[in-house]
């Protein structure tokens, strides 16, 4: 599904406070991976993953996903894998705090140019699946950081996405909630679904079959099981 | 039509700043169109007065005789006046097809026990074969047998009404001798309020050298009529005059010879050139009294501007999320575009709600006429160039689109 081969990132180009956040990255991830990143603060985490997602431009490299070549790809081709084929969760969940959760939920599927009642429809589904279903009419600022996380769970769900990417998604969870997040990625795992999470927990790694580390820019794979 | 969508989410939410966003819009739709008042009122009248002269404005001329011909014209002359000869310089001028004159001047009626006191206009039959001062429609012939039918401005309609006969009293000053005719007229029909009367007049201030808008002319007592010998006889024609040129005639050519032939009597200028040089007039005469509006103005678009500029790191995480979701920059832009637009519009509609009670109460223009054609695309380039310069501005500051940081939080 996703070819990288050495990718590398540098901020500030060309300047003395030139920085290589990511250093000849290569990765190789099947249909059905679950992958952990895991590394310090500063190491590149969420450059590979912004990178991935097509949110940000290797300075070196090649990237696939599929068959597409994503580092050559326009905006509005980068726009449509995110929209349909890259699901997104982020630390600080990424909604729209005076949205319900519906309305947030049902975005991708808006921007895409799916017709109001099916999207509403689609929607509901998706929260029943991630278990929030009683929620959908709440404001997002009225749930909690578990709830929220779910809420941005199925909102990466929503347009069926291949990809799933996670950056730091327990960061702002307690252990409670981090374990049933987790399960909640297994689950949709096993339905075959591809994740990539980038996270600080130790724990919540170990709990995928492939775990990469970063450290200085420089990817490598952990384990495999 | 999701555009639309996201839009109408974008509309619903209230943010100070959108109403910060659109005080400064309304401010300046209402300065702008303070400050674009008078050339507006200008146009209104040039088209107007187009509309009932259908002469190329390039090549028909106009004489304005010298002051002191005027006063020769009215009595204060020596016994020989110089009218003829201006006649005859103007006639046997070489390229001059036809010379349009008109008489304007006092007129009155007894009418019911009491005096009525007119302005005449008394156009010359080759005046109203080139610019009919009035549609044939507006013309009531009836009952007119053996009197001069006259058309009645509105405000004269009341004391002569249609069907009403009456002896115009005038007396004709306009040569060496002192003309006093009793005409026997009948009030044939009402001229449309909404027309503007043709003229060749004095006024280098207005175009009331060519013609007089309505707004000029619709509330005064006048009555006009084309001139018939049976009722007048031959009078001398009053000047200024407008002066047609032959087809092929050189118009330059035109003009030198007669300002050769016509000398210190008078000017000679194409109807385009006093059109311009009222506007010239207009401009410089209002100039002054607009610049602190034009401040103003631009204090309040410079606001709009940098506050949108700033607006837009407000909705930066709306659009962040957006761009997350699949949403392209160019989408995102757009949709500032047309939320912005949306603002204008609100803001032009009260804007232009606003402008006559501010003109009146701050202004103290109580005739404001309207934004017009010119206020509008002033309003709106201004607003469109300020528009799309901020949020460039913007979008470049963001240049990685989801510009807007939310995603650069990690590591």
């Amino acid at each position: 599904m996703i070819t990288l081969k050495d990718v590398s990132k540098n901020y500030n180009v060309g300047k003395q406070t030139e920085v290589r956040a990511l250093r000849d990255a290569n990765l190789e991830v099947a249909d059905g991976d679950f992958i952990s990143v895991t590394g310090p603060s500063g190491s590149g985490k969420s450059t590979l993953l912004h990178i991935l997602a097509g949110l940000d431009a290797p300075t070196s490299g090649t990237y696939f996903f599929k068959d597409i070549d994503v580092t050559k790809a326009s905006d509005k081709v980068k726009c449509g894998l995110r929209n349909r084929q890259i699901g997104i969760i982020l630390q600080d969940f990424g909604l729209l705090g005076d949205d319900t959760a519906l309305e947030n939920v049902c975005l991708p599927l808006t921007i895409g140019g799916m017709r109001r009642k099916q999207a509403l429809e689609r929607g509901k589904s998706v929260l029943e699946q991630v278990g929030i279903a009683e929620l959908a009419e709440k404001r997002v600022n009225q749930l909690s950081g578990g709830q929220r996380q779910r809420v941005a769970v199925a909102r990466a769900l929503v347009q069926n996405a291949s990809l799933l990417l996670a950056d730091e998604p327990t960061g702002a969870l307690d252990s409670r909630n981090t374990s049933s997040l987790m399960d909640l990625f297994e689950a949709l795992n096993a339905s075959g679904m591809t994740i990539i999470i980038v996270t600080h927990n130790i724990a919540a790694a170990q709990r995928t079959p492939i775990s990469y580390s970063i450290i200085d820019g420089v990817l490598r794979q952990e384990r495999r099981t | 039509m999701n555009t639309l969508r996201i839009l109408k989410k974008l509309c619903s939410r209230f943010y100070w700043k959108d109403l910060f966003l659109f005080v400064t819009l309304a401010l300046m739709v209402i300065f702008t169109n303070i400050i674009t008042q008078p050339v507006q009122t200008f146009l209104n009248a040039r088209r107007q007065i187009r509309d009932v002269i259908p002469l190329d404005y390039e090549s028909t001329l106009h004489f304005d005789p010298s002051y002191s011909l005027l006063f020769s014209s009215m009595g204060f002359t020596e016994e020989r006046s110089y009218h003829p000869e201006v006649h005859e310089a103007i006639r046997n001028c070489d390229g001059v097809r036809a010379v349009l004159e008109m008489y304007s001047g006092g007129a009155s009626c007894q009418e019911g026990g009491g005096t009525f006191n007119f302005q005449m206009y008394l156009y010359s039959q080759s005046f109203a074969s080139y610019i009919p001062p009035w549609p044939e429609a507006g013309r009531n012939a009836e009952g007119t047998e053996g009197r001069l039918p006259v058309m009645v401005s509105p405000a004269a309609a009341d004391m002569l009404p249609v069907g009403t006969a009456f002896d115009l009293e005038m007396v004709l000053t306009s040569y060496e001798d002192v003309k006093e005719l009793s005409v026997p007229c009948v009030a044939a029909g009402i001229l449309s309020p909404e027309r503007a009367l043709p003229r060749a007049g004095v006024d280098n201030k207005s175009l009331g050298a060519i013609g007089l808008a309505p707004e000029y002319w619709q509330d005064a007592p006048l009555v006009a009529a084309v001139y018939d010998p049976a009722f007048f006889g031959e009078i001398p024609w009053d000047y200024p005059a407008i002066i047609v040129p032959e087809k092929d005639a050189d118009r330059d050519a035109l003009r030198a010879r007669l300002g050769e032939a016509l000398g210190t009597w008078g000017e000679v200028r194409d109807l385009a050139q006093i059109e311009r040089n009222v506007l010239a007039s207009t401009l410089s005469e209002s100039l002054p009294e607009q610049l602190k509006f034009l401040l103003l103005a631009l204090i309040a678009i410079f606001g709009y501007g940098a506050y949108l500029f700033l607006a837009i790191r407000q909705r930066e995480r709306q659009f962040a999320v957006f761009y997350i979701a699949g949403m392209t920059k160019k989408r995102m832009f757009t949709l500032n575009m047309l939320f912005n637009v949306v603002l204008y519009l609100l803001a032009a509609a009260v804007g232009w709600v606003l402008t006559p009670w501010v003109a009146k109460s701050f202004v103290h223009v109580e005739s404001y006429t309207g934004a017009g054609l010119l206020g509008t695309l002033c309003t709106g380039g201004l607003f469109l160039v300020t528009l799309l310069m901020s949020l460039t501005a913007s979008f470049i500051q963001n240049r990685n689109a989801a510009a807007i940081t939310l995603y650069h939080k990690g590591d």
